[in-house]
């Protein structure tokens, strides 16, 4: 192989020469940090570097994994890895290397996944663009003028312009979903409990967040998802069991499902054309593979969800903070965060306890409307975001007040956030670029506890309407 | 017919007697009743009666379900079933009868279950002894000058003076195992979320909170918990699968456990003798069974614990009282709700959201630290309680100061709240009576999702030293 093809290949084609000889895991390695290092000033996709010490494991012994000698990047949020810092893009926290790997981190690791840096983020992973006054803004290869998307943004940069077939990334609210509906990749938010997050923490955001990656092919997803799922002893509770390889299981097509598609937003008003075009064009591929395909909406009431959400949020993050001025000592500042996450933090401050519960008892009836809804169907489809991906500097992230601050970013991310309230899984696939060569993202939502019914659809979709080889012309 | 030899079954005994056509489900629905009838003036167990209802059914066609016929009672918190109330033993909840079941109640009617009416609760479940204000104290059986311990202190009252076989119980700190410990039963707490709460809520405190059964014997709680444990779509997160069939699991013996076993009170300071006597002889047995039985206590910072357990508790409290407010529009006082309970409310008030998820992360902590001290030890046996039963009035209940209130609740409910914390399944067994004549139970601790390992031990221990025999004599 010629490291020109590198880009040519996903995770386990990659894997798939290291295992043949063809190239070594340093040589990958090397290409990759040559791509960041040529395609990085551009995009601001990586924020922290870590070419040594993936240099170390390169050239060591690489576990045999399925992604044996892939290189990879971790998400500043979450992902804590020996040796690099964690700092969720936020000038509070410090810059401080960490002393272990949480179990996620291992698991890549011992699929073969080399990671070397961590990648861009938003403050706290707050919001649905990748702008902080930390690392500044990643930049969109399909358009540098544009937003990668939100929270996990860097990962999603630096996967599109080709520099790591795959990426570490995690959603609390939609934050894999989004940059891979604005970048064009696959990212499944998987189902509640699904990846522990041990041993740091039993539960992040209340059950809300979880992490995975994006990727450029389904079967990485697949196969990383195997890697890396399942509970450790100690977890405070689980997702129900997988029911086999995620990764042998694409290989066969879905049985014919009932998929069950929005036109509008939750709250009935009306998508962005783009995004309604690309909900049609995917609901007419999965009738044409044979689904039974209609229009449908689950019954979530989102006005009451809404509040729900950001109080469990905005109590979340009101305790992040507190628990990093108790490690570090020192009072929280607003000069030390954007004006939105100081807005929250104050608001999750005020929230009591029981309303906190009201919060979350929201959040689990939500989840039985979802229940009953899947009762009729397998799968819902809608758009990913309420517009194509905006352009940088589109949202005032200096705006204190959470109810002017958010108006307009749920606006923009109007579905996602309900799988977090939910627990279900939801992928999103690049199925549609609008006319200005932007991404436009649908996402598939499936039963709680049933990635494998996404999975066998989205590699069936995969199939019938590849996006592997289109890439963005930075990445050429 | 009166059904004289009816005591002498277990609900599984009892069901299959009206499998076989021995004796019609009214015959026994009747005793049930006439039992209840004759021994609840002393026992005040019973607090809110459906005997018409459980007549009718008991005339009607049963589902074919694998408890068919046999009578049960509802504790009076959670599991809802039409027609009845659940007052949670609060005067301050309506006393408005359900329109809808449970998921769970639904699931023992199908089962056949009979359902007899609910059963006495101290104030939200919230202490070890059944005492409310609302329906007055529940007497133990073995001696009605005792507590029958609590929350779940009328359903085991109920099954230990054999008015039902079996009986519905929840367990937040301790309230199916302390019953249990009190009355001579066997009492498991199952693992967080192996059996749903819904429709209504997701989780209860946190998913602290859980609900099985009382029972006689061990393969009833086995066949209820096969019956409650399917897993519900809709609920928020779900216990690790069962390796099968609990029931089947339980006619094969364990393998050689590793078990360790707590003869002191957490700190090492030394626990009542009467417990420390029930403990030493349950390792005893378990070591005359071929298990591997050594002295090990993990390092549980109880003081620290009880801490975090009470803002959740207390918040889940305020919530509770809140949602009650809004649905009634009652508001809440010292005239309506008890001291402990308003002092509890009156805390939960003053937690941030911030504060209860600290206290949380800060239990789920010791979860890891239990999966640790769990990779070496299969079962960790410990006194369930750290005393014999008390006598009723023994606790304040009257005081709105936590300190005062809970402080001599703690060294009584000394072992139990751990596993609420964690989420892990611990089962009661009745295996020791003191001089007294009072049941001092013992408490086995599993790993979190293996209610299995603890069936088939409790099923081994049983088979070894019978409990069947001992009824208390009323």
């Amino acid at each position: 192989m010629t490291i020109k093809e590198y880009a040519d290949y996903d995770g386990i084609g990659l894997a798939g020469l290291v295992a043949k000889k063809k190239v070594k895991p340093i040589e990958l390695l090397d290409e990759a940090i040559a791509r960041a290092e040529a395609l990085n000033p551009k995009l601001n996709a990586i924020v922290f570097k870590a070419y040594d010490q993936a240099r170390e494991m390169a050239k060591g012994r690489t576990a045999k994994g399925i992604f044996m000698g892939v290189p990879f990047l971790l998400k500043d949020i979450n992902a804590i890895a020996t040796g690099m810092p964690t700092r969720q893009a936020c000038r509070f926290i410090p810059a401080a290397a960490s002393d272990h790997d949480q179990v996620l981190t291992e698991r890549f690791k011992l699929a073969g996944l080399i990671p070397f840096g961590k990648t861009n983020v938003p403050e706290f992973g707050l919001v649905p663009t990748t702008e902080s006054k930390l690392y500044g803004p990643a930049r969109n290869p399909w358009n540098l003028d544009h937003s990668t998307g939100g929270s996990s943004g860097g990962s999603a940069a630096a996967v599109a312009a080709g520099i790591v077939p795959l990426a570490h990334a995690n959603d609390g609210g939609g934050s894999i979903r989004i940059p891979a509906s604005c970048c064009g990749l696959v990212g499944l938010k998987p189902t509640r409990a699904r990846v522990t997050h041990a041993p740091d923490f039993g539960e992040i955001v209340d059950g809300l967040a979880i992490d995975l990656v994006v990727s450029r092919s389904v079967r990485d997803t697949a196969a990383v998802l195997d890697a890396v799922e399942g509970p450790v002893p100690g977890d405070p509770y689980w997702a129900p069991p997988t029911g086999g390889s995620y990764f042998e299981g694409i290989k066969r097509k879905p049985k014919r499902l009932k998929v069950a598609f929005s036109t509008r937003k939750l709250d009935g008003k009306p998508l962005h054309a783009d995004c309604l075009a690309a909900v049609k064009k995917a609901a007419k591929l999965c009738a044409d593979l044979g689904h039974d395909v209609e229009e449908a909406s689950p019954q979530l009431n989102q006005q009451q969800l809404i509040p729900a959400f950001m109080a469990l949020w905005g109590s979340a993050l009101a305790n992040a903070i507190d628990m990093i001025s108790a490690l570090t000592g020192q009072k929280p500042n607003p000069l030390d965060f954007e004006g939105l996450t100081w807005g929250l933090y104050e608001a999750g401050k005020r929230v009591s306890a029981s309303e906190f519960l009201t919060a979350k008892y929201m959040m689990q009836h939500a989840g039985r409307i979802a229940a009953k809804f899947h009762e009729t169907y397998d799968v819902w489809l809608s758009a990913t975001l309420g517009a194509p991906p905006v352009k940088l500097g589109s949202f005032d992230l200096d705006e204190q007040d959470p109810n002017k601050s958010f108006a307009p970013l749920i606006d923009y991310v109007p579905f996602t956030a309900m799988q977090n309230v939910t627990g279900q899984p939801a992928i999103n696939l690049p199925l549609h670029w609008n006319k200005e060569g932007l991404p436009v993202g649908v996402q598939f939502v499936g039963r709680f506890g049933d990635e494998m019914t996404l999975l066998k659809l989205a590699a069936a979709l995969e199939k019938a309407q590849p996006w592997f080889d289109r890439r963005p012309r930075i990445a050429a | 017919m009166a059904f004289s030899e009816y005591g002498n079954y277990d609900a599984l005994g009892l069901a299959k007697l009206v499998a076989a056509r021995k004796i019609s489900p009214r015959d026994v629905i009747d005793e049930a009743i006439a039992r209840a009838e004759r021994l609840n003036p002393k026992l005040n167990a019973i607090v809110f009666q459906a005997f018409d209802r459980a007549r009718d059914a008991a005339r009607g066609k049963l589902p074919k379900g694998p408890f068919a016929g046999v009578p049960t009672l509802l504790k009076d918190m959670r599991a809802g079933a039409i027609g009845m109330p659940t007052r949670s033993g609060s005067r301050f909840s309506p006393d408005t009868p359900a329109d809808h079941d449970a998921t769970l109640v639904a699931r023992y009617r199908a089962a056949g279950l009979v359902l007899l009416g609910k059963t006495n609760v101290p104030e939200f479940g919230i202490v070890a002894t059944t005492e409310p204000k609302l329906y007055g104290a529940c007497r133990n059986p073995w001696n009605t000058d005792y507590s029958v311990g609590g929350s779940s202190g009328g359903s085991a009252c109920s099954v230990a003076a054999g008015i039902v076989p079996i009986a519905h119980a929840t367990d937040g700190g301790g309230s199916i195992r302390i019953p249990a410990a009190c009355c001579g039963l066997v009492g498991l707490k199952v693992s967080r979320g192996r059996t749903t709460v819904g429709p209504d809520v997701g989780d209860s405190l946190a998913g602290f909170s859980v609900d099985h059964v009382v029972t006689r014997s061990v393969r009833d709680s086995a066949l209820a918990l096969d019956v409650g444990c399917p897993v519900d779509f809709g609920d928020p997160y779900f216990a690790l699968p069962p390796s099968g069939s609990y029931l089947e699991g339980i006619k094969r013996k364990p393998k050689r456990l590793r078990i360790a076993v707590t003869t002191t009170r957490l700190d090492g300071s030394p626990v009542h003798a009467d417990c420390a006597a029930a403990v030493k002889k349950a390792a005893k047995l378990c070591e005359s069974l071929g298990h591997h039985v050594e002295e090990k206590t993990p390092p549980v910072d109880n003081a620290s614990l009880i801490q975090f357990f009470l803002t959740i508790w207390a918040v889940g409290t305020a919530a509770g009282v809140a949602a009650i407010t809004l649905f009634t529009g009652r508001t809440p006082s010292l005239e309506n709700l008890e001291g402990l309970t308003w002092g509890l409310y009156e805390k939960g008030r003053a937690t941030s959201a911030a504060q209860y998820v600290i206290a949380l992360q800060m239990l789920y902590r010791i979860g890891r630290m239990m999966a640790r001290f769990h990779e070496t030890y299969d079962v960790w046996l410990t006194p369930t309680l750290g005393m014999p039963p008390v006598k009723n009035g023994t606790f304040d209940l009257d005081t709105t100061d936590m300190d005062k209130g809970f402080g001599p609740m703690t060294d009584y409910v000394a072992y139990t709240a751990i596993q609420n914390a964690t989420g892990q399944p611990a089962i009661n067994l009745p295996l020791h009576w003191n001089k007294e004549g009072l049941p001092v139970g013992v408490q086995f601790v599993g790993r979190a999702g293996d209610e299995m390992t603890l069936l088939k031990l409790a099923a081994e221990l049983e088979k070894a030293q019978p409990w069947a025999h001992r009824y208390p004599k009323l």
